[in-house]
């Protein structure tokens, strides 16, 4: 202890936080040593300045708030506790990705099952399909379904009544019926195009 | 009736008794807060600590092994909360503009000394702020709380051989930034 220094143990020994027997042989070796003594009276120093620090006390009653707050909240934990279910957070994103997909899904096809008109290509299909017999109403609608069709298609000499998907179109529904009612009961897509050829001059009503 | 041990307060909590989780609140809510108010200087913070780290022992007690003591390991949970805390504030003080100091009425001091306290306590705190991590957790623990360094080493899960080193580089670091920030006044 006299040949090596005790600057490790002097907050201790300032404190008085050291046994007897280590107190002892340090205020020895201070006795002798001016380095240390010197180390000693600094850090006497800082734990007075610090002695001086006094914190503020919490407010009044904290302490007896803290109880009912922890168990409100671990209560509330409790009953979100599920969400916390490493398996749920595991497949948390696939679920969601699922999710998302299906209710796209739902979206896409109802769309599709509550759209009030059918396409300019649907129009087109039907023209194909059904082609049998009957002739057009009137003459407006044979141009306009036979203006509808790719050129080789028209060259069928298409006649007959044309119902697409019975409930939602019908040719014969549009039997007639003025050019204005025609549009209304074409999408916004089918408008265009519509409007497109038109202005291009391979459709004329 | 003696007050039941902590080991004992555990076990029946472990059981389904709530009563006893409630005990080791009262029993330990002052050491937290005093221990989590000397890293983060502030009752705010202090408090959002205590309510972390029961909310934490609240939920870990059920697998809880006493391996370590009950004592022992709350004090390492808030020593690390109060860390992060720490660590949250450096951050924030790093976007932070403009920062204001209040002061408090303590409701004894004349204004004068109002100041020169609050002056002081502010640079104490700084002081013992800008100490390192580990440096300022062996000082709180040994300084405020007076624990044995072998507890120290087992709440910091290091060996006690350097504690002392740290503790003492702690205390002269402090004593530095003083004595700087005295010869800077004005």
């Amino acid at each position: 202890m006299q040949t090596q220094h005790v600057h490790n143990l002097l907050p201790d020994f300032v404190n008085k936080t050291l046994d007897n027997a280590l107190h002892h042989e340090v205020s020895e070796h201070l006795d002798a040593c001016p380095e240390c003594r010197a180390e000693a009276e600094r850090v006497g120093e800082v734990f007075r300045s610090i002695q001086s620090l006094q914190f503020e006390q919490p407010p009044v009653g904290y302490f007896s708030n803290v109880l009912p707050r922890i168990r409100e909240r671990a209560e509330h934990d409790e009953r979100f506790a599920w969400l916390k279910n490493p398996l749920l957070v595991k497949f948390a994103a696939p679920l969601a990705a699922v999710f998302v997909l299906v209710s796209l899904a739902n979206l896409v096809s109802f769309d599709q099952s509550s759209e009030e008109y059918i396409t300019y290509d649907d129009v087109a299909d039907v023209l194909v399909r059904q082609t049998e017999g009957q002739p057009f109403a009137n003459d407006q609608v044979e141009l306009f379904a036979a203006s509808a069709l790719p050129e080789e298609t028209v060259e069928h000499q298409i006649t007959g009544l044309l119902v697409a998907n019975g409930d939602t179109f019908s040719f014969d529904d549009l039997a007639g019926t003025s050019t204005d009612l025609l549009l209304e009961n074409l999408s916004e897509q089918e408008v265009e195009a519509l409007l497109q050829r038109l202005e291009e001059g391979s459709l004329s009503l | 009736m003696s007050p039941s041990s902590d080991v004992e307060l555990i076990q029946r909590f472990q059981q389904g008794e709530e009563a006893a989780f409630n005990e080791l609140v009262r029993r330990y809510q002052e050491k937290v807060y005093w221990l989590a108010r000397r890293f983060v200087n502030d009752h705010d913070n202090a408090d959002d600590i205590v309510q972390d780290v029961f909310i934490k022992a609240y939920d870990a007690l059920k697998n809880f092994r006493n391996e370590s003591g009950f004592y022992t390991w709350i004090y390492r949970i808030t020593v690390n909360a109060s860390l992060n805390a720490v660590r949250r504030e450096r951050v924030r003080n790093f976007f932070r503009i403009d920062e204001q100091f209040e002061y408090e009425d303590t409701g004894t001091e004349s204004p004068t000394e109002k100041v020169e306290l609050q002056e002081q306590r502010a640079l104490i705190e700084k002081a013992i702020e800008t100490l390192p991590e580990k440096q300022k957790a062996v000082f709180i623990l040994r300084y405020y709380d007076e624990l044995p360094y072998e507890e120290i080493a087992n709440i910091l899960k290091t060996s006690v051989g350097g504690l002392k080193a740290n503790y003492f580089h702690a205390v002269q670091k402090i004593g530095e930034y003083l004595k700087r920030a005295n010869a800077t006044r004005p």
